[in-house]
């Protein structure tokens, strides 16, 4: 069993994860300040 | 206090008379829960020992299954009568709505039991008279757990669409442990409970009965809130 | 926002040094090998998830009690977040378990009851999607926050109980030397990154429901 694949897997997706929620954060803010500005 | 007890028959002896009144529900819902034991005694085989030993764990499920279906119906009259949010209109006090759907949910259920358990005898080969008192009281502990839980996120569920898909996945997670106990607790009288753990399983049955009775009951008005 | 801007920071700075010496500075453990470093992002995001649901139900409580939004906005960043850190454990958790015990999954009182958490909270998300009244959908959320969160020491309880009785449990490994301290950075490091996150999240929430508030034909 190859720990190393397993460990940077581990790592990548934890990290991946956190990265890709906090994008996700970044386009709601951009769509809410849009409507924001058109109200 | 009274004017609960009051309200709360009411409402319980109001959905009863509307459930005996057309049996037709009843009887679709034990012949669902038969065919579900029929389907799980075809997937284990024919194979007695082992058809013996998943029989209380194999009960529970079919139980946990049948009961759904039927909190699904618990507010069917409410729906008919002129829609869900008549629940909301109700003057006395929001409780005996609870109290009342818990007390005919309790009732379908140990109905349904009845013809359920010695099914599964019949289909699963155990001998369940030697053990009939302690099947009682795990049956009764687990319905009211099952009812008490059940009741509550069925009444949440009502007013949202998809609700045939949000009670199951509010429910089970929370009937984990009522699963487990009841399971825990029929097989080990099944097999004569050689280790003494049976104690254990109701005690916790009996824990989470009480506590999630007293959350569910103090709770429940929010749920039905304007 | 200057000082969520400096915790953001801070969560990315902290993060980098206690990945890189639990990465590449402490040594590995001498029974487990490489594949024990995996334990210094599993724990944190297995506290982070518990930490989540706590704030979840004291702002459930919170709100029922003074029924103000903010609580409603708070708890909802705080079961995203949760959400998040829950899977994430359940995952590394599974690859740390692969090589370590040879297999994917067990029935333990921990796994299962972070799976059930998992699904919980996952309802919890899926029954605000559908409930459009702002009041109504805090006072649902809060309820599931509630009971969702009084689920959790009763089931670890009867799968624990149910589990010893078919097993023993596993006694604890000694670990490599430093394992604590590099363990307690890496805690500390995740939760400022999950702060940040929560207060990000807390942030747009509010911006969300303003624009809710404001009434629905202004919004696209």
């Amino acid at each position: 069993m190859n720990h190393t694949l397993f460990l940077i897997a581990g790592y990548g997706i934890c990290w991946i994860g956190i990265v890709a929620y906090f994008f996700h954060l970044r386009q709601r803010e951009r769509h809410a300040n849009r409507n924001k500005l058109e109200l | 206090m009274n004017s609960l007890m009051r309200q709360t028959k009411a409402i319980f002896w109001k959905d009863i008379i509307t459930e005996t009144r057309t049996r037709q529900g009843f009887s679709a819902m034990v012949s669902f829960a038969a065919l579900v034991l029929f389907l799980f005694s075809f997937a284990v085989g024919p194979d007695t020992d082992l058809l013996t030993r998943l029989a209380g764990g194999l009960l529970w499920v079919t139980i946990v299954f049948t009961g759904t279906l039927s909190l699904g119906r618990a507010y069917q009259s409410e729906e008919l009568a002129g829609g869900v949010q008549l629940l909301r209109l109700y003057p006395g006090d929001a409780r005996a709505i609870y109290l009342g759907k818990l007390a005919g949910n309790l009732v379908i259920l140990t109905t349904l039991e009845l013809v359920l358990f010695p099914a599964t005898a019949i289909i699963f080969h155990v001998d369940l008279l030697p053990h009939v008192t302690s099947l009682i009281t795990v049956a009764a502990l687990g319905t009211i757990g099952f009812s008490v839980i059940g009741t509550f996120f069925a009444t949440l569920t009502v007013h949202l669409r998809a609700r045939e898909l949000l009670l199951p996945l509010l429910l089970f997670p929370a009937l984990v442990p009522v699963v487990l106990g009841s399971v825990g607790a029929t097989d080990a009288f099944l097999s004569g409970d050689p280790l003494g753990r049976a104690a254990g399983w109701l005690q916790l049955l009996i824990a989470y009965d009480v506590i999630l009775f007293v959350v569910c009951v103090w709770i429940f008005p929010v749920v039905l809130e304007e | 926002m200057k000082t969520q801007r400096t915790i953001g920071f801070l969560a990315i700075a902290s993060v980098a040094v206690a990945s890189f010496i639990g990465l590449f500075v402490v040594p590995a453990d001498e029974y487990q090998g490489e594949i024990q470093r995996l334990l210094y992002i599993h724990v944190p995001t297995a506290w982070l998830a518990m930490l989540s649901f706590l704030v979840v139900f004291l702002m459930s409580l919170l709100y029922l009690v003074q029924r103000k939004l903010k609580w409603d906005v708070l708890a909802v960043s705080a079961v995203e977040i949760g959400v998040l850190s829950t899977a994430l454990t359940l995952i590394v958790g599974s690859l740390y378990a692969r090589p370590t015990w040879g297999i994917w999954w067990t029935w333990d009182p921990r796994l299962t009851t972070t799976a059930l958490l998992l699904i919980i909270y996952i309802g919890y998300l899926i029954v605000r999607s559908m409930t459009e009244d702002p009041e109504q959908r805090a006072r649902w959320a809060a309820v599931i926050g509630v009971i969702g969160f009084i689920q959790v020491p009763i089931v670890y309880l009867s799968v624990f109980w149910w589990r010893s009785l078919h097993q023993p449990p596993s006694s604890p490994r000694s670990m490599a030397a430093g394992f604590g301290l590099v363990l307690l950075l890496n805690l500390i490091a995740y939760t400022i990154a999950f702060t940040y996150l929560v207060m990000r999240r807390y942030k747009l929430g509010q911006a969300e429901l303003a624009l809710e508030l404001a009434g629905p034909e202004e919004e696209k």
